[in-house]
C-alpha cells in the first residue's frame, strides 16, 4: 500500500519540481492528513498542528528538488511537519503565550479490560514523554510507519529505531502499572 | 507477558487515533495554489537564485582525486604509524584523504560568511564570536555537540554535516548517507584531543583531523562498532562485538569481551575518565545491569543499583566519578552516583522526578558531569523548563542550582576547563533555521 502510495507519488515529485502545481495538490492531498494528525499528537492542539502543517507545505515545495528518494516522501514530509510542530510549541513557551491549555484532543476516559489500565492515565503519561517520543509513536501507531520509515524520518538505523520504539512503549506501560 | 504488552499496544494505538481526531477533508488544490503564489513572490528564492550562482563546485573531482593520491603517498602523522606496525586487533587505516566534501566558505556579506551547499540550502556563520548557522528545515532531528579536551567544539548535524567553531568551513559525511534507505547511517561522533573528531556507522569508523584537513577510513573487517570513546591521551576505545578495541599511535589492540557476549542488543555506552579507566554500562538490565570498568588488565564489575535500570545515559567526568541517570519510568526517574566504591541514589526526595506532587527535576537525554562532583543535568522541572524545552540544572548532591539559557537545550558538552557548551534547538528565522551555541562561564554555573 505504502509502496503504490510513493510511486504515484515518485511521478508526482517529479512534475512538482518541474513547477506543476496540480502534481504539488495531489501530493498535498495524499499526505496532508497524515502530517496532521502526527502534529496533533505531537502538540495535543488541533491549530497548532493544523498551523505546523500550513507551514510546512511552503517549505516542502521549496525543497522538494533536494529529496534524494522519492520513496522517502511521506517520511520526509512528517518530519517537516513535526519539526514545524516542535517551533511552534518552542516559540510560544518562550513568548509565554501558551497558559494552561486544555487538550483539545481529549477523549473521555475508561478502562481497558485487556490491560487493566485508564485510558485518562494514558493520556497524561502520552503528555509527559518529550515531543520527539510522541512524535515517534504517532508516526508508528497513527501514520503506520514501518521501520524503515522511521527510521528515514528520525535519522536513526531501522534497528535503532525498533530499540527505541520498543523501550519507549515499555517504559509507558510500566509506568502505567 | 507478551499478550498483555500487545493488548497495551492496541490500547495504546487506539488512543494517539483519539488525539489524532478524525481525517477531514483537505482543499489540497487551495493549499497548492497558496504554496506557489507565495513562493513565485517570495525574497528566498530571489536570494537563493544569487548566491547559487556565486558558489564554487562542491569539490574538483580531479583535485580530490590528485589530493588523494599525494596525501596517501606522504601520508598522516597518526595512523599511518598504526599502518605500519599493526599489532593485534583488527583495525587498520585504508588511506589517509582529504577531508570529505568540504563546503568552504565563499564570501563576506554584510559582516557575515556566506556559503551555499546545494543540498542543504544557506549556510551562514556570523563573525562575533558565537555562530548562528542557518538551515533550510526538512530534517527532522537535532544536533550533537562534542567539546575535545583540547577546547576544540564541534557541532554536528543528524544529516551528516559537521563543523567546528572557529573554522568556517563546514563538512559532511555523504560517504555514510544509505541512499538505499535514505538517511545518514551515522551511530555516535566523539572529539579526540588533537583537533579531531570520529565518526562511527555501523563497521566503518573514521577519524577527521581538522588541523591537517584529513580524513581516515579504518578497516573494521565488518566488527560493529557499538560505542567510542576518546581519552585525554588520544587514545580511542572502541565497543564492538567482539570486545573492547583500544587504538592509539602503536596500533589497535583488542581486548575480548570477559564473558559470554549474550548482550548483543544491549549495547549502552563507553566513557574514559581521565587515569584511562574505560567504563562500560549496558542499556538493559538483565545479568549486563552492571558497570564494566577495564583498567587496561583488569574487569571490575559493579551492580547498578535498580532505581536506575534501565538508565537513560550514564557520564563520567573526569576524575572517575560517574553519574546515571535512571529511566525506569517516565516521571520517576533517578540519578545515582558511584565514586568507585558505594553508589548514591537520589529521588524525588532529592528533587529527582516527580509525579503527582512537587514537580522536580526530570534528567532528559543529557547529563555531563565534569564540575568536581556536581552533574549536569539537561532536565525538566515541568514549570520553567517543561518537556518540549528543557534546560540545564546542576546538581551537587545536595540541591539543585538552574542555569538559566535563552534557548532549550539540545546538547550539551563539558571543555576542559569546566566550562559548559549548550547546543540550542533549530529555531525558525526568516526562511532558515538557527542552531545556537551557548558557552556560560564556569563561574556563573558553579554559583
Amino acid at each position: 500500500m505504502t509502496r503504490a502510495v510513493d510511486r504515484e507519488s515518485g511521478g508526482d515529485i517529479d512534475l512538482a519540481v518541474a513547477g506543476d502545481e496540480v502534481a504539488f495538490a495531489r501530493i498535498v492531498a495524499t499526505h496532508h492528513e497524515d502530517m496532521r494528525r502526527v502534529c496533533a499528537v505531537v502538540c495535543s492542539d488541533d491549530a497548532v498542528a493544523e498551523e505546523a502543517v500550513q507551514a510546512a507545505w511552503p517549505i516542502v515545495w521549496r525543497k522538494l528538488d533536494s529529496l534524494r528518494d522519492p520513496t522517502r516522501l511521506r517520511p520526509w514530509l512528517v518530519s517537516v511537519a513535526v519539526n514545524e510542530a516542535k517551533q511552534l510549541m518552542r516559540k510560544r513557551h518562550r513568548r509565554a503565550e501558551i497558559e494552561v491549555v486544555a487538550d483539545t484532543t481529549a477523549q473521555p476516559g475508561g478502562i481497558d479490560p485487556a490491560t487493566g489500565i485508564d485510558a485518562l492515565d494514558l493520556d497524561r503519561a502520552l503528555d509527559h514523554l518529550d515531543p520527539d517520543d510522541r512524535a515517534l509513536l504517532a508516526m508508528r501507531y497513527v501514520a503506520g510507519f514501518d521501520a524503515s520509515e522511521l527510521a528515514s524520518a528520525i535519522g536513526l538505523s531501522p534497528s535503532g529505531t525498533r530499540t527505541r520504539l520498543e523501550r519507549l512503549v515499555k517504559r509507558l506501560r510500566k509506568e502505567l502499572e | 507477558m507478551m499478550d498483555d504488552m500487545k493488548a497495551f499496544e492496541r490500547q495504546l494505538a487506539a488512543r494517539l487515533e483519539h488525539k489524532a481526531g478524525p481525517r477531514r477533508p483537505v482543499d489540497a488544490m487551495a493549499i497548492a495554489s497558496s504554496v506557489t503564489t507565495e513562493a513565485a513572490a517570495g525574497r528566498w528564492a530571489l536570494v537563493t537564485r544569487r548566491l547559487r550562482g556565486s558558489v564554487p563546485a562542491f569539490s574538483s573531482v580531479a583535485r580530490f582525486v590528485a589530493a588523494t593520491v599525494i596525501v596517501a603517498l606522504f601520508g598522516g602523522f597518526l595512523l599511518v604509524g598504526i599502518l605500519a606496525e599493526p599489532e593485534t586487533g583488527e583495525f587498520t587505516p585504508a588511506a589517509v584523504t582529504p577531508s570529505p566534501s568540504p563546503v568552504t566558505v565563499d564570501g563576506l556579506l554584510a559582516g557575515m560568511v556566506t556559503s551555499e551547499d546545494p543540498e542543504h540550502g544557506v549556510i551562514r556563520v556570523e563573525n562575533d564570536g558565537h555562530r548562528d548557522i542557518y538551515r533550510e528545515s526538512g530534517m527532522w532531528g537535532e544536533g550533537d555537540i562534542e567539546v575535545g579536551a583540547d577546547g576544540s567544539v564541534w557541532i554536528i548535524w543528524p544529516e551528516g554535516r559537521f563543523f567546528r567553531l572557529g573554522q568556517e568551513v563546514m563538512y559532511d559525511l555523504d560517504q555514510f548517507y544509505d541512499a538505499e534507505h535514505g538517511y545518514y547511517d551515522i551511530d555516535g561522533f566523539e572529539a579526540g584531543p588533537d583537533g579531531t573528531l570520529w565518526a562511527t556507522s555501523g563497521d566503518d569508523i573514521v577519524s577527521f583531523d581538522s588541523e591537517l584537513d584529513e580524513w581516515t577510513p579504518l578497516e573494521t573487517d565488518g566488527t560493529l562498532v557499538h560505542d567510542m570513546a576518546i581519552g585525554v591521551d588520544g587514545t580511542a576505545w572502541l565497543m564492538t562485538d567482539d570486545g573492547l578495541v583500544r587504538i592509539d599511535a602503536d596500533g589497535s589492540t583488542l581486548h575480548p569481551w570477559p564473558q559470554a557476549n549474550d548482550h548483543a542488543e544491549d549495547w549502552g555506552s563507553l566513557q574514559v575518565s581521565d587515569d584511562g579507566v574505560v567504563w562500560l554500562t549496558w542499556a538493559a538490565d538483565r545479568e549486563w545491569g552492571t558497570i564494566v570498568r577495564f583498567d587496561g588488565d583488569e574487569w571490575h564489575f559493579e551492580p547498578l543499583p535498580s532505581p536506575v535500570q534501565p538508565y537513560v545515559e550514564a557520564r563520567v567526568s573526569p576524575e572517575g566519578t560517574l553519574w546515571i541517570a535512571g529511566d525506569e519510568e517516565i516521571v520517576h526517574r533517578s540519578l545515582a552516583r558511584f565514586d568507585g566504591s558505594e553508589w548514591t541514589v537520589f529521588d524525588e526526595r532529592d528533587g529527582v522526578g516527580s509525579w503527582g506532587g512537587k514537580q522536580g527535576f526530570v534528567p532528559q537525554e543529557s547529563i555531563s558531569a565534569s564540575l568536581g562532583g556536581s552533574v549536569l543535568v539537561d532536565a525538566s522541572d515541568g514549570e520553567d523548563f517543561p518537556a518540549e524545552c528543557s534546560g540545564m540544572a546542576r546538581f551537587d548532591g545536595t540541591a539543585w542550582t538552574e542555569l538559566p539559557s535563552p534557548v532549550c537545550v539540545v546538547d550539551a558538552d563539558t571543555g576542559p576547563d569546566g566550562s559548559v557548551w549548550v547546543l540550542g534547538p533549530p529555531g525558525t528565522l526568516d526562511d532558515g533555521l538557527r542552531l545556537t551555541v551557548i558557552r556560560p562561564d564556569a563561574a556563573e554555573f558553579a554559583d
